[in-house]
């Protein structure tokens, strides 16, 4: 155990954005990206990476994806060690992992657990997945590496994530992030135009119109010149669900639109006037 | 088709409200009244879904007592937001309350998500709700969704460009403005919602309609 905590030492450093608390990063290529939690690096304008050697080297932001509490950086200098990363396929639930960290100033740190469960996403870029582990999740060790005992990066950890629980972000979700930022500073995602906030269905209302979700989406926004007015939305509707997929709360309306993209057409079931009716919208871009 | 039933003291008001809910399509105004009286027999005779109601408190204390025997909303604009403690206590099948000030998508929001059978508020109504049903809960006296914590325009700009995820400097650049006023937003952004962190805040914002999707 102590040679994959050897071998990764070289790609896990020290991120510092000049706050009280520190955090982890990831290096993920060898010209120097590095690949962080986007609340480990609040203030952007002076971050400096910290290595297994103890250089210092100053970085830029690239940017951050707020979905999933990434950031990405990219930091001055050579000869960065880029980390393994394991295949999506071999990552299963009961392999022995540790989380790596280097918080503060107490150097490199390692705790042990098992990959306790994996949960699978999809996106337009493909499958990815969410790791839960019982390792411990020391303070700072935000934005390390999951590793399995090949010495390979099997996800990100985040604190924050699982609120407590151990979570980590896994690697095909990363490579994501990072080609994202990096080809065009920020995640591109389809846009309807809408501000919205969640409802709770009467019961009255579900058993007339025959609906079993529970919370829907007041539209209290609808911005001009959006696809969401081209579409006809109205301030006032209820959205329902996306191509039939319930949308009973914000979240799941920012993560349908993450998975879709500009000038995809898509169905909106919708509540007006205490009626069910369908829109079609062809979303553009967030920008 | 939403039937809506104007009941309104002063003439001009019921001309403003008949103006800014003209351009709609998908309701009709079937009536509109100056008060209270003979509002029984109209309601039979033109069986209004929703009743906007602008009129003074006693005339709103006789309203709200009939509207509370059938299956018909109100939307109420109030000039005090303890107006939507009353509504929420009543036995109201729907009700929306909003201050008089309130523009016209606002009043048309309201009266579409009352015609759905939902509650709605502004937010000034919502902090009075959370003040009366849970008094001396906050140790400040305040709520979490206080009119107070309300953003300006120029943070949700920003809260705006932090949910793609920019940099204070891409933000300073967008908006035109200083990454020190940036910062300065973030900073009131981040303690008006509550959150740790610029993604939580995105979270946050998303939750509460601060943030366009």
């Amino acid at each position: 155990m102590a040679d994959v905590v050897e071998r990764l030492a070289p790609s896990v450093v020290r991120v510092d954005d000049g706050s009280r608390l520190t955090a982890t990063g990831i290096i993920w290529s060898t010209d120097g990206v590095i690949v962080a939690t986007a609340h480990g690096v609040e203030r952007d304008e002076e971050l400096t990476v910290e290595r297994a050697d103890g250089s210092r080297h100053a970085a830029t932001l690239v940017g951050r994806d707020p979905d999933v509490d990434l950031a990405v950086l990219r930091a001055e200098g050579a000869g960065w060690a880029a980390a393994a990363k394991a295949s999506p396929d071999a990552v299963k639930v009961g392999q022995l992992v540790l989380a790596l960290g280097r918080p503060g100033r107490m150097g490199l740190q390692a705790s042990i657990g098992i990959i306790s469960a994996r949960q699978d996403t999809e996106s337009k870029s493909g499958l990815g997945y969410l790791l839960h582990t019982d390792a411990a999740l020391h303070p700072g060790f935000s934005g390390g590496p999951l590793v399995n005992m090949a010495g390979q990066v099997v996800g990100l950890v985040n604190r924050m994530y699982g609120r407590g629980a151990g979570m980590a972000v896994g690697t095909p979700i990363l490579q994501h992030v990072v080609d994202a930022l990096l080809a065009h500073g920020r995640i591109r995602r389809g846009y309807l135009g809408i501000r919205t906030q969640p409802v709770a269905l009467p019961a009255a209302l579900r058993q007339r119109l025959q609906i079993t979700q529970e919370h829907a989406l007041l539209i209290v926004q609808v911005e001009e010149s959006t696809p969401a007015e081209t579409a006809g939305l109205l301030i006032g509707d209820t959205l329902l669900a996306i191509d039939g997929q319930p949308v009973g709360d914000g979240d799941s309306l920012r993560h349908h639109l993450r998975r879709s993209q500009a000038g995809q057409t898509i169905i909106l079931q919708l509540i007006r006037g205490g009626e069910r009716r369908d829109v079609t919208a062809t979303l553009g871009a967030a920008d | 088709m939403i039937r809506v039933l104007i009941v309104a003291t002063y003439a001009s008001v019921r001309a403003g409200l008949h103006a800014l809910l003209a351009d709609t399509t998908d309701w009709v105004i079937v009536g509109s009244v100056g008060s209270s009286a003979d509002l029984e027999g109209l309601l039979t005779e033109t069986r209004p879904d929703v009743v906007l109601l602008d009129v003074t408190d006693g005339d709103q204390a006789r309203v709200l007592p009939l509207l509370a025997e059938t299956e018909i909303g109100v939307v109420v604009l109030g000039d005090a937001p303890e107006g939507a403690l009353t509504l929420a206590r009543s036995s109201l099948p729907a009700w929306a309350y909003l201050s008089k000030e309130a523009e016209g998508p606002e009043i048309a929001a309201a009266v579409r998500a009352v015609a759905t059978g939902l509650i709605a508020t502004d937010r000034a109504g919502l902090a009075a709700l959370l003040r009366g049903e849970t008094p001396g809960a906050d140790p400040d006296g305040e709520t979490r969704f206080a009119a107070e914590d309300a953003l300006t325009a120029r943070e949700r700009e920003v809260l705006q460009a932090i949910a793609l995820g920019l940099p204070n400097k891409a933000i300073a650049a967008r908006l035109g403005i200083s990454t020190h006023t940036v910062k300065f937003h973030v900073a009131a952004i981040l303690a008006k919602l509550g959150a740790a962190s610029r993604t939580e805040a995105v979270t946050l914002g998303i939750r509460r309609g601060d943030v366009t999707l």
